[in-house]
């Protein structure tokens, strides 16, 4: 049996990288390759994605007993910089490789009740990294706020005690930062088909009614404003969200909704978050 | 009192701490005690945090009694928080809002 090589030159934050991901784990799964990404021939595979990868090895190993491995090949370093061959040696948050570019925001796991560890996380690794050493405090207090909404989020909603996987990237060059959180719960269709009595019944629509108004599928009606509230920020900053779960995947960028349909589910959610100029 | 105090963290995320909130306020009220919550030491509030907390306590108890016995203080200037609390005062004491989903569903459903 072989590894997984992508059908890809480059596995990137978007709805074709994610796709690439989802594909392996479908494939690794029912057998078909080794549980092993083989990344050595690609140009570059964004590191915030290594949450997404971990997610999926957690998968493996949980629901097939499958142990995980990536082929990195001649260079990717960036794989040992941000944490993610530690977690992968079983190391854990504990990461002995350092990063002397300090361009990662480091790949962690939480459980959903461990929030203190997560607010640490963000203003420690995050917020004081050297890519937003220039944004002002309130911006950074604003941001910090996001990412605590969608802790709550997954705390709330996911229904799941895996744990949380996240981690960033940032591209000086291009200005950009990339973060990603990964959860394996429930997703979003089945409590908002349950909520709706079946009339929002596609991945894509249960993402948008989620992030429309004040909807909730809190029992009391108490909820609703955390992710909102972040797509507003990425739209007023030139920023994206993207949403994927189950088959599901929509992008929200400069006050639109942009749905795909993938081809295999995801078990879980993935919220990536882009901002731009920075 | 400190809110940190109350849920024993400066991060108010979470629905388990604002459980713990929700309850010492109860306690208090129930004795008859007026109470300023202070936000002084407080880093990270979220709406999950803030609708399980102030929401359900607008939700289960009296608005009126609440608004005399119930006051914060200390919030940041820059209004988010106050935000947060005003919304979730507007949806415990407003059932049509906590429930009205039809007016989203048919405009998603037109989609």
């Amino acid at each position: 049996m072989t590894s997984y090589i992508p059908k890809v030159t480059s596995i990137s934050t978007d709805s074709i990288g994610i796709e690439t991901l989802i594909d392996f784990y479908h494939k690794a799964s029912s057998g078909v390759c080794q549980a092993k990404l083989d990344i050595s021939l690609l140009s570059e595979m964004d590191a915030n994605l290594s949450a997404v990868f971990l997610a999926i090895s957690h998968k493996l190993n949980q629901s097939y007993k499958k142990r995980c491995f990536i082929e990195l090949g001649q260079g990717h370093n960036i794989f040992f910089r941000n944490g993610l061959i530690a977690h992968l040696q079983g190391k854990g948050n504990s990461n002995p490789y350092t990063d002397e570019r300090d361009s990662t925001v480091p790949l962690r796991t939480y459980l959903p009740t461990e929030d203190d560890a997560f607010s640490s996380y963000i203003k420690n690794d995050f917020l004081r990294h050297r890519s937003v050493e220039n944004i002002p405090y309130h911006k950074k207090k604003e941001i910090d706020g996001h990412y605590c909404e969608i802790f709550a989020n997954v705390d709330q909603h996911a229904q799941s005690t895996n744990p949380i996987f996240t981690c960033g990237q940032y591209y000086p060059q291009k200005q950009l930062l990339k973060f990603t959180l990964v959860d394996l719960g429930v997703g979003f269709l089945n409590p908002i088909a349950k909520k709706t009595d079946n009339q929002i019944n596609t991945d894509n629509t249960s993402i948008i009614w989620a992030l429309t108004n004040r909807n909730t599928t809190s029992a009391n009606g108490l909820g609703g404003f955390g992710l909102k509230d972040l797509r507003d920020y990425c739209y007023a900053n030139n920023g994206s969200l993207q949403i994927c779960s189950g088959n599901g995947f929509v992008t929200f960028i400069s006050g639109r909704a942009i749905e795909k349909t993938l081809q295999h589910s995801f078990p879980g959610t993935i919220v990536n978050i882009i901002f731009r100029s920075i | 009192m400190k809110l940190s105090d109350i849920i024993g963290s400066s991060s108010a995320i979470s629905h388990r701490k604002a459980s713990l909130a929700y309850d010492y306020i109860l306690s208090q009220l129930e004795k008859n005690t007026s109470l300023q919550i202070s936000f002084e030491g407080l880093e990270d509030l979220s709406s999950a945090f803030v609708n399980a907390w102030i929401g359900k306590l607008y939700m289960e108890n009296d608005p009126a009694i609440l608004d005399i016995k119930l006051s914060f203080i200390d919030l940041p200037s820059d209004g988010i928080w106050e935000t947060k609390i005003n919304r979730a005062k507007i949806l415990g004491t407003n059932e049509e809002v906590r429930t009205n989903l039809q007016e989203n569903l048919s405009e998603l459903l037109a989609h």
